[in-house]
C-alpha cells in the first residue's frame, strides 16, 4: 500500500514515515504545499495524510481541489487546532478521517486499516483476531462463538488492543485512550482492568493473549502470524 | 428621568419668561391707561388680566409636552445607543452603533464608543488567534516527542535501563499533555470559545463507571452512593467525563487514610444535582473561594506530595457553567468536604 505523506515539519513526518514502514506501508513524503498540490493528483497512492497547516497552499484547500476533479483517494487530515469547527469542515470537503495532534502512530495506523477496509467492502463492525470476535455495534464479543460478557471499559480496552494487534501499549497510553485525560498517571487502575480482562477471557495457551511486556506495558499477541488479521 | 428633567426646566423657563413678558406688558399698558382714564379702555384691560391669569397654566402644560417631545427627539439617539450597547456580547464584537447627522455631541459619544468597540474587537480577536496559535506551538513539539517516543518503545528490549527510562519520558510527555490540553480549554473559555460536541449522555451511568474506577483507584476507602438511574443531560462526554473524574481524584488524594467518599446524584427542578463528599482536612474559610483559581493549590499538598497542577478545578467550573450549570463548594466541616455540580438535565420520558 503506498500512501502519500503531506507534512510540512519533518521531524513529525520522519516519525510517521518510520512507523508506516514498519507495519509495512510504503510511504512518500512532502513538506510543500505547492508541491502537494502537484503531487496529490499522481496516479498510485493508495491513502494521503494530510496536515493542515502547510507552508503554499494549504490542506483543505488541497483537499478541496482533490474533491473538485473528483478523485476519490482517501485522505486523513492531522491538524493541531481540534477545534470542532474545522474538523466538520475537513470532513464536510469530503475527509475521509481527521486526527488531530498529538496522537499515537498506533491510532494513525488503526484508523488507515479502518479505511481501506471500508473501501475494500469488509465490514467494518467486525474486529477479529484468531478465534476472538468483536462486534463494534453491537457490542458483542465471541471467542469461538462463545459470548462473552463485558463491562463498558473493558469492552473499550479491549477494542484498543484489537485494533493495534502486535503493538505494545503502554499503560499511560492505555490510560488515555480508555479513560480520557482525568486521572493521575500513576494509578493502578490499568492493570486491575488488564487482570480483569484476562480472567474474563480465560484465553488458553493457543488463543490470542494480552501478554505483559514487562516494565513497558501490555501487547495482544496473536497466534497466526498473518498480516490480514485483525485488518 | 432625563427627559422629564428637561420638559420641567423647558416649562419652568419658557413659563417665567411669558409670565414677566405679560407682567410687564400689562403694567405698562395699565400706567398709560391711568393717565387717559378711559373706563371702557380699563374694563377691557381687567378681562385681559384675568384671561391672562387664566390661560397661564395651560400654556405652561402645552409648554411641558413640548418640552417632553423635544427632549424624546433629542435623547433619541441615546436611547439607541443603550439598546444596541446591551446587545453587544463577545459572539458579536463587530457590531456597530450607526451614526446619526447632527453635529451634537451624541454623534461624538457614539464615535468614541464605536472607536472603542474596534480596540476591544482588535485585542479579544488577538486573544483568539493566540490561542489557536499557541495550541500549534505547544502541539507540534509535544506530537514530536511523543512520536519518537513511540517508536522507540515500539523497539525497546524488556526490562533494559533505556527502556524504563523511555517510559518515564512517555508518561512525563503525558501528563505535559494533559496539562496543554486543560489550558487549552481554559485560553478556549476565556474568550467564550469552548465548543462544547454535545450529545446526549447517560449521566448516572458517567457516574457508576468512575465509581467502579475510584474503587479499584482507592481500595482502602470507604464508598457510598445514592445514585438516581437514568439521568440525562445534554452534555459533551469527554469535558464532564473529566470533570468528574477530576472530582473523584480529589476527593481521594485529599482524602484521610481509611475514609469516606460520598456520591450522590439526583434531579431537582430540572437540574441533575452532582455531589461527592471526602472526609478529610476542611478547606480554611479563606480558601474557599480560591480553590477555584488556577494554579492554586492547597497549603502542605506540595509538601504531602499530591500531584496536580492546580487546573482541576478551575477548569471544572468553566467547563459546568459552558453547561449552563454550576460548581460549587457547598460544605467544608470538619466532617466532609462537598462539592456540587448542576446542570440542566433532559426530562425523563416514561
Amino acid at each position: 500500500m503506498k500512501i502519500l505523506l503531506i507534512e510540512d515539519d519533518i521531524k513529525i513526518s520522519s516519525f510517521i514515515e518510520k512507523g508506516l514502514k514498519e507495519h509495512g506501508f510504503i510511504v512518500d513524503c512532502c513538506e510543500d504545499g505547492n508541491q502537494a498540490y502537484l503531487m496529490v493528483f499522481e496516479p498510485g497512492y493508495d491513502l494521503i495524510i494530510l496536515d493542515i497547516m502547510l507552508p503554499g497552499k494549504d490542506g483543505l484547500s488541497i483537499l478541496r481541489s482533490l474533491r473538485d476533479n473528483k478523485h476519490t483517494v482517501p485522505v486523513i487530515l492531522l491538524s493541531a487546532r481540534s477545534t470542532v469547527n474545522e474538523r466538520i469542515e475537513g470532513l464536510n470537503l469530503g475527509a475521509d478521517d481527521y486526527l488531530c495532534k498529538p496522537f499515537y502512530i498506533g491510532e494513525l495506523i488503526a484508523r488507515i486499516t479502518a479505511i481501506t477496509r471500508r473501501i475494500s467492502g469488509n465490514t467494518l463492525n467486525l474486529l477479529n483476531c484468531d478465534e476472538l470476535t468483536l462486534d463494534l455495534i453491537t457490542r458483542e464479543v465471541k471467542i469461538d462463538n462463545k459470548r462473552i460478557d463485558l463491562t463498558n471499559r473493558e469492552f473499550n480496552l479491549l477494542e484498543l488492543f484489537m485494533r493495534q494487534p502486535g503493538r505494545v501499549l503502554t499503560r499511560t497510553l492505555i490510560l488515555e485512550q480508555v479513560w480520557g485525560y482525568g486521572f493521575d498517571p500513576l494509578t493502578n487502575i490499568v492493570d486491575v482492568y488488564i487482570r480483569r480482562l484476562r480472567n474474563k477471557l480465560n484465553m488458553d495457551q493457543d488463543g490470542p493473549a494480552i501478554e505483559t511486556v514487562r516494565g513497558v506495558g501490555y501487547r495482544l499477541k496473536q497466534n497466526k502470524d498473518d498480516q490480514t488479521c485483525c485488518d | 428621568m432625563l427627559r422629564l428633567k428637561i420638559s420641567i426646566v423647558t416649562a419652568i423657563i419658557t413659563g417665567g419668561i411669558l409670565i414677566a413678558f405679560g407682567g410687564y406688558l400689562l403694567l405698562v399698558i395699565h400706567l398709560i391707561m391711568m393717565d387717559v382714564y378711559n373706563k371702557s379702555i380699563l374694563n377691557l384691560l381687567l378681562a385681559y388680566k384675568k384671561s391672562f391669569i387664566l390661560s397661564l397654566p395651560i400654556a405652561l402644560i402645552f409648554l411641558g409636552c413640548g418640552g417632553w417631545f423635544i427632549s424624546h427627539r433629542m435623547l433619541k439617539p441615546i436611547t439607541t445607543v443603550c439598546e444596541i450597547a446591551e446587545k453587544i456580547t463577545v459572539r458579536d464584537l463587530n457590531q456597530r452603533i450607526p451614526t446619526v447627522q447632527t453635529r451634537s455631541e451624541i454623534s461624538r459619544l457614539i464615535k468614541v464608543i464605536n472607536c472603542m468597540l474596534d480596540r476591544l474587537e482588535i485585542s479579544f480577536n488577538q486573544a483568539i488567534r493566540f490561542t489557536a496559535d499557541a495550541a500549534h506551538e505547544l502541539q507540534t513539539p509535544l506530537t514530536i516527542l511523543q512520536g519518537v517516543l513511540e517508536n522507540a518503545i515500539q523497539q525497546a528490549i524488556q526490562d533494559q535501563q533505556e527502556t524504563q527510562l523511555l517510559i518515564t519520558l512517555s508518561e512525563e510527555v503525558q501528563r505535559l499533555k494533559a496539562i496543554v490540553r486543560k489550558l487549552l480549554i481554559l485560553a478556549q473559555a476565556d474568550v467564550g470559545q469552548l465548543h462544547l460536541r454535545l450529545e446526549q449522555v447517560n449521566f448516572s451511568e458517567l457516574v457508576s463507571f468512575t465509581i467502579e474506577d475510584v474503587h479499584i483507584i482507592a481500595p482502602h476507602l470507604t464508598i457510598h452512593q445514592s445514585i438516581m438511574s437514568d439521568v440525562k443531560v445534554l452534555a459533551d462526554y469527554d469535558l464532564l467525563n473529566l470533570v468528574i473524574q477530576n472530582l473523584s481524584t480529589n476527593a481521594i488524594k485529599y482524602n484521610i487514610e481509611k475514609g469516606i467518599i460520598v456520591f450522590k446524584l439526583s434531579i431537582e427542578d430540572s437540574y441533575a444535582l452532582f455531589s461527592i463528599s471526602n472526609t478529610g482536612v476542611p478547606i480554611s474559610e479563606e480558601d474557599h473561594n480560591n480553590i477555584f483559581n488556577r494554579f492554586f493549590r492547597v497549603r502542605g499538598s506540595h509538601s504531602k506530595r499530591i500531584h496536580g497542577a492546580g487546573l482541576g478545578l478551575s477548569l471544572a467550573r468553566e467547563i459546568v457553567i459552558a453547561h449552563r450549570g454550576d460548581l460549587i463548594l457547598s460544605e467544608s466541616s470538619n466532617e466532609f468536604t462537598t462539592f456540587l455540580l448542576k446542570i440542566p438535565c433532559i426530562p425523563i420520558h416514561t
